[in-house]
């Protein structure tokens, strides 16, 4: 895998539309390419005209589309912490705990728990098969908080890992006083914990995450603005707060433009320009036609592709 | 005899060890119970990790919670506990 491209920005503005025509172009010019789309209420499919709804779809040699499904991720996920509880749980044996577990879903932060949780493993599975991977995420809200559920992981991780540590000590003290023999199967060692096991395996998935999200070499995220005062605003909100976590914004992408026959900026809208002049911009004009032909897909990208490159 | 005198022993042993680890076991009792506190801390209104994370710790965590149950059950004897244990009245 040579690079992760993100597209972010305010619904509408145009981040599936860029992503699948920058797809288009990487793989008809440069190599095989992976576009999937996480947003919950994604149409990558529709802009590749599929009607297929499952899994990923082979549209040449060189592209493959996929639609990542954020509910059956979450089915997956209770499912086997069931499973798991159920086996560690004696006397939870005879309970149906699935039916329990299902209502988990609707917990708060479950919902970018799955995406985060997709685009970890979509980029573990692809990472090897293709050159390029895009990622068409959902509106700002929700990408923002799959942002940053690594870093607040990794805090939280720190935390109960240290706590764990005493516990273990404890225990390990217990057990050489007054001998195994007093405390049956209590677990002291950290290579033993299923806890401690546990919270290395999501510190290291949060790491892999947060190191790819953080890395310019490899992922480019690309901020869509339209020339309306919201979007904008929205987009500079993004690149404040993806800041404050050492992610940068590559490339400004201004889509849409001329969309309205005249556009009037107000002053307001001038100043809030002003706040974006130092990043690199590019602009896309509004096409009134289709825009799903693939030629016509390659135009697009190649405004602004090469700034990515 | 000396089965009888060493048994004496032994006991005379373990009683001191049991003394002696009182503290270590009750700080331990209490750390277990902070831990599945913090843990399933979106359940009892206190600062807590991202759900998913307690979620997944939750398979192995069913001594903590089994700690945590009985420590919330005796609130009300908190004061005794650590009274006995520090051998005081």
């Amino acid at each position: 895998m040579k690079k992760v491209f993100l597209f972010l920005g305010k619904g509408g503005v145009g981040k599936t539309t860029l992503a699948g025509s920058l797809a288009a172009y990487l793989s008809k010019y440069l190599g095989r390419v992976f576009v999937a789309s996480i947003d919950p209420a994604h149409n990558l499919f529709d802009f590749f005209g599929i009607t297929s709804k499952l899994g990923p779809v082979k549209i040449s040699n060189n592209l493959i589309v996929e639609e990542i499904d954020i509910n059956s991720h979450l089915k997956k996920f209770l499912k086997e912490t069931s499973l798991k509880v159920k086996k560690n749980y004696h006397y939870l044996q005879m309970i149906n705990l699935e039916n329990m577990f299902d209502v988990l879903k609707y917990s708060p932060g479950m919902e970018e728990y799955a995406m985060f949780s997709a685009l970890e493993e979509l980029i573990d599975i692809w990472k090897s098969k293709v050159d390029y991977i895009i990622i068409d995420t959902p509106p700002t809200g929700l990408m923002l908080k799959i942002f940053f559920l690594p870093k607040a992981t990794l805090l939280w991780i720190d935390k109960l890992k240290k706590l764990r540590k005493r516990i273990l000590e404890r225990r390990a003290q217990l057990v050489h006083i007054k001998g195994k023999e007093e405390f049956g199967d209590l677990v002291y060692e950290q290579e033993k914990d299923g806890v401690f096991k546990e919270l290395n395996i999501q510190e290291k998935k949060a790491k892999k995450l947060l190191n790819i999200f953080s890395n310019p070499q490899i992922c480019k995220k690309i901020l869509i603005v339209n020339y309306d005062e919201l979007s904008i605003m929205e987009g500079i909100k993004i690149i404040n707060e993806l800041a404050s976590i050492n992610v940068p914004i590559d490339l400004v992408v201004f889509n849409k433009k001329g969309m309205t026959d005249s556009i009037t900026y107000d002053k307001k809208v001038e100043n809030i320009l002003d706040k974006l002049k130092s990043f690199k911009k590019v602009e896309v004009p509004f096409y009134k036609d289709h825009i799903t032909p693939r030629n016509k897909m390659i135009e697009i990208a190649e405004m602004f592709a090469k700034e990515l490159l | 005899m000396f089965k009888k005198i060493k048994e004496f022993f032994l006991l005379f042993s373990k009683g001191f060890r049991d003394v002696s680890t009182r503290a270590i076991e009750a700080e331990l009792k209490e750390l277990e119970n902070v831990f599945a506190l913090i843990v399933t801390g979106a359940l009892t209104g206190m600062p807590a990790p991202p759900s998913y994370l307690g979620i997944k710790l939750l398979p192995y965590m069913e001594r903590e919670i089994k700690v945590m149950i009985c420590r919330s059950e005796a609130l009300d004897d908190i004061f005794a506990d650590w009274f006995d244990v520090l051998d005081f009245g």
